[in-house]
């Protein structure tokens, strides 16, 4: 299995790095083949908005910069990890600043899917999918937001399996770890 | 909700990339060309020209804190705000904490995205909440626009039947505005009024989609796709 983790961690937020590192290395242990990117090490512009990535070079954006690299390696994992502190209620920038960029995996036809309308994939597959959500303490208000993000997404990228979940500042490595257990359980990792 | 604006500063942040040729546009100075003229004085800044801007005083942030009401007008993107407007929000935020900003400033969202479904947007209004609330800033509400494509960038004032609704809720919401009061319901339904039913929509979308991948000399070619079999 080939698992994905976009770490979405911006500068000013330390605290994410304790709690990335858990996770890293929960992945790492579970024997998989794992690849991450630490987002905001890479160079990725905003999307235009230009819709080139439709109707000039299908299915790539006309951007060429690292923004095409994730819309690739979207496709050719089988999980993929959006590690995110939570912002409120939604992504932060830097994981945001590649998931924009994910419009050249989809169509630009539109569908009717769960009665609402919908891109049509670009792929017949795609990977399952975990959102890890780190607050520095408990706020419903802000996790009740970023779950139906979450939910959202998966109408959008249709994924077979999917699990979210937050993690917080003041967990214990071990709380963590049991925390992640469920959700790799999720998504068939282990 | 304490909502009564006493200055008259209103910024108006387009959030679409598409600047002057977007629907964000197109709407944003709409309500601003409504507001009370002697009441208020608007400025407006494209978002994906000043985030990226290489300046180290962040002048454009301290002027949109100087700001007695901001209004962010922007596309949906991925179910959310574009990433550009989500890096706006997080200076703006970190830099009101910093300087412990004690100015009241409200605050107001319109999201417009491609889908016929005004609610399709409704998290991105609420992440704007969160983040006016976060900011101690006065949430005034937020306004959900559905197949906002078909606005283009055009002027909406010179639109005729086809945007009536439009009009009503962005005419309530300026004279809200100009009471010192919050979006009122009924402007928040009127722009929740499909434009078009899905059906219809997606006919005709696609239509308009097939007409220009063939205009562009694309047949099965739109269909491509690139990171198959590929490392």
């Amino acid at each position: 299995m080939k698992i994905l983790l976009l770490d979405g961690t911006c500068k000013d937020q330390e605290y994410n790095d304790r709690l990335f590192q858990v996770v890293l290395h929960r992945l790492q242990a579970s024997g998989h083949s794992l690849k991450v990117y630490d987002l905001s090490q890479l160079t990725i512009a905003p999307c235009l908005g230009c819709f080139g990535c439709w109707f000039q070079t299908p299915g790539e954006c006309v951007i060429r910069d690292d923004g095409r690299l994730i819309a690739k390696e979207l496709i050719q994992n089988d999980v993929v990890v959006f590690f995110t502190p939570v912002v409120f209620g939604g992504y932060s920038s830097e994981l945001k600043k590649a998931l924009d960029r994910f419009i050249p995996d989809v169509l630009p036809f539109f569908r009717i899917h769960h009665n609402e309308i919908h891109h049509v994939p670009r792929y017949s597959h795609f990977p399952d999918l975990i959102f890890l959500g780190t607050l520095t303490e408990k706020d419903q208000s802000l996790e009740h937001t970023f779950y139906q993000l979450t939910q959202r997404n998966i109408l959008n990228m249709c994924p077979d399996y999917f699990s979210s979940t937050v993690i917080y500042e003041h967990q214990t490595g071990d709380e963590i770890k049991k925390h992640l257990e469920k959700v790799l359980k999720e998504v068939n990792i282990i | 909700m304490k909502s009564q604006i006493k200055n008259k500063k209103v910024t108006l942040l387009v959030g679409s990339p598409r600047k002057e040729k977007s629907a964000s546009e197109a709407l944003g100075l709409y309500l601003c060309k409504h507001l009370d003229p002697v009441q208020f004085i608007y400025q407006k800044m494209y978002l994906r020209d000043q985030v990226y801007k290489k300046d180290k005083n962040r002048e454009w942030i301290q002027n949109i804190l100087q700001s007695d009401l901001i209004i962010l007008v922007a596309p949906l993107y991925v179910d959310s705000l574009p990433s550009f407007v989500i890096k706006t929000l997080e200076i703006i935020h970190r830099q009101a904490k910093k300087e412990n900003h004690e100015k009241e400033i409200n605050f107001l969202a319109i999201i417009n995205s491609g889908f016929p479904e005004s609610f399709q947007s409704q998290i991105a209004l609420d992440i704007c909440r969160h983040f006016a609330q976060k900011t101690d800033m006065v949430w005034l509400g937020g306004l959900a626009l559905g197949s906002g494509m078909f606005l283009g960038g055009k002027d909406i004032g010179k639109m005729g039947w086809f945007v009536r609704n439009i009009k009503k809720s962005l005419d309530e919401t300026a004279v809200a505005l100009n009471q010192g009061i919050p979006i009122p319901e009924s402007a928040i339904a009127l722009m929740q009024k499909a434009l078009f039913g899905k059906i219809f929509f997606q006919w005709f979308a696609n239509l308009g989609f097939k007409q220009r991948a063939k205009k562009n000399g694309l047949k099965n070619e739109a269909y491509r796709r690139p990171y198959i079999n590929k490392e």
